[in-house]
């Protein structure tokens, strides 16, 4: 679980979040929404550590995150695994090596054939056994989004962060990353953190959502309430993507 | 002033949360294999045709019956060895090497792949950054002592080729009254400037933000910035070590 309060976060005179609180569950895929510009983005990255907020506590299961002490903070990230928005694969690096990275560095004690037999297992999760000796620049946008799963799933994360998965990809893609991503969750239970504007993915995998607005947190509620909002940003949000078009508003 | 505190920040992040030594050996020996093996060319061809004119010019400005030939093999010998071995080095690696790694940092920035080091819990400054310099502190030292043995011989073929003195006179002018400090002078330049070159050049290219266009500007910066600094730093060691 994932708790984080009155985070705040300004750069220079913008104030991109605005106390934002909120609370993650573990074994759910949780989905943070909002329109461009809301502070999504920010929050993911301050909730990673990418950033760092002005303001405000995140704790990870109750142990938290933005201490002074590097060592505590290297501990709760070795947790989590990320999937970034172009997939960050290290492009002088296969994709096996890619997947392989985490253990390499972080899991010494594994010997070669149990590395080998981790990364193979995770890219067949992905079903990419088939590709893992092309190289980041020969695989497609969604391969490369399936590629950034098994790496950030590699280390047996407790946590799971994805930037805005679907991005750039087609409709079916997109569908076949968001049961990705679901299956993932449930299996391992993990505590899932999806960044989208995809209202597909919102009403397939969003079992706890977070809707933004100019970086405040607005709503929170699941896919099966996210209908009958009465918060008018959200309703806005929701028109625009033509769920709530036949409904009165 | 706030850039240059950014500069010593991040050198210091170099230093803590550090992988194992082992994770680093490897990076290392790639780094140093990349910038020695993609330096060795351009490194010789400019040291030769240094080393050549610096042999025939000072022959035109030096013919003079009291003169003795000799004097030509000891000139082209301490100014390779005092400048031009490690200067000329120094700022054609500046634009090599410097471009190089600035270019290549600056776009794992902007791919979010430092990103991807940094929530991995890697200090991704340290992983990235100090294999590159200290593969500069072994390779630059190397390079120097090629680039100053062959100005030294691209002189010797220059001078004798042209008749502008004989190879024992040649030969006989380099061993007369040699200094073996002028190496080490040498050799203290090509550290303190691939410090410098490869410490400005990542500083440049780590801390790159937007896009395609950013990362050029970077490593133009880079390059600029490390020339300058290899400049200023050549002046002020040999003020602070030769001077009397």
């Amino acid at each position: 679980m994932i708790e984080f309060s009155h985070l705040n976060k300004t750069f220079g005179d913008k104030q991109v979040l605005k106390d934002v609180s909120g609370v993650f569950e573990r074994g759910k895929t949780n989905l943070i929404i909002g329109t461009s510009g809301t502070g999504k983005s920010v929050l993911l990255k301050c909730l990673v550590g990418i950033f760092e907020p002005d303001t405000g506590d995140i704790f990870y299961d109750q142990r938290k995150f933005n201490v002074e002490s590097n060592d505590r903070k290297q501990e709760i990230r070795r947790d989590i695994g990320m999937l970034f928005q172009g997939g960050a694969l290290f492009d002088s690096k296969t994709v096996e090596a890619n997947v392989m990275f985490p253990l390499t560095i972080l899991a010494p004690q594994m010997s070669k054939s149990e590395r080998v037999d981790r990364v193979d297992y995770c890219l067949k999760r992905v079903g990419l056994e088939k590709a893992k000796k092309l190289m980041p620049s020969e695989i497609s946008g969604g391969m490369a989004k399936r590629v950034g799963i098994a790496r950030a799933i590699v280390m047996q994360s407790k946590y799971l962060f994805c930037d805005e998965p679907n991005s750039g990809l087609d409709p079916l893609t997109s569908h076949v990353i968001d049961e990705l991503i679901e299956d993932i969750t449930h299996e391992y239970n993990i505590t899932t953190v999806v960044v989208t504007h995809d209202m597909n993915s919102v009403l397939e995998i969003g079992e706890n959502i977070m809707y933004m607005f100019e970086g405040e947190n607005v709503w929170q509620g699941t896919k099966d309430n996210i209908l009958q909002t009465t918060v008018k940003p959200l309703q806005d949000f929701l028109f625009a993507n033509k769920l709530i078009r036949d409904m009165e508003r | 002033m706030k850039e240059l505190g950014k500069y010593l920040l991040l050198m210091g992040k170099l230093l803590v949360n550090r992988e194992k030594f082992s994770t680093y050996a490897r990076l290392i020996i790639d780094e140093a294999i990349v910038i020695g093996t993609d330096s060795l060319l351009i490194v010789a061809i400019v040291s030769s045709f240094i080393g050549a004119v610096t042999a025939v010019q000072t022959a035109h400005n030096l013919y003079s019956p009291i003169i003795p030939l000799e004097t030509i093999g000891s000139i082209v010998r301490d100014m390779t060895l005092l400048e031009l071995a490690p200067t000329f080095t120094g700022v054609v690696l500046a634009g090599k090497i410097g471009s190089n790694i600035a270019g290549h940092l600056g776009s794992m920035r902007i791919t979010e792949q430092i990103d991807a080091l940094e929530v991995m819990g890697i200090n991704s400054a340290s992983y990235l950054i100090l294999p590159k310099i200290v593969a500069s502190l072994i390779v630059f030292p190397m390079l120097v002592t090629l680039s100053a043995f062959l100005g030294i011989f691209g002189g010797f073929v220059a001078g004798v080729l042209t008749h502008s003195l004989s190879a024992e006179q040649y030969i006989a002018g380099i061993r007369d009254n040699f200094h073996g400090f002028d190496i080490f002078f040498a050799l203290i330049k090509a550290f303190v400037f691939a410090f410098l070159i490869s410490s400005i050049s990542a500083f440049r290219g780590y801390y790159t933000r937007g896009g395609a266009l950013e990362i050029g500007k970077a490593s133009t910066i880079a390059v600029t910035h490390s020339c300058i600094a290899v400049l200023i730093a050549d002046y002020l060691l040999a003020q602070l070590i030769l001077a009397r």
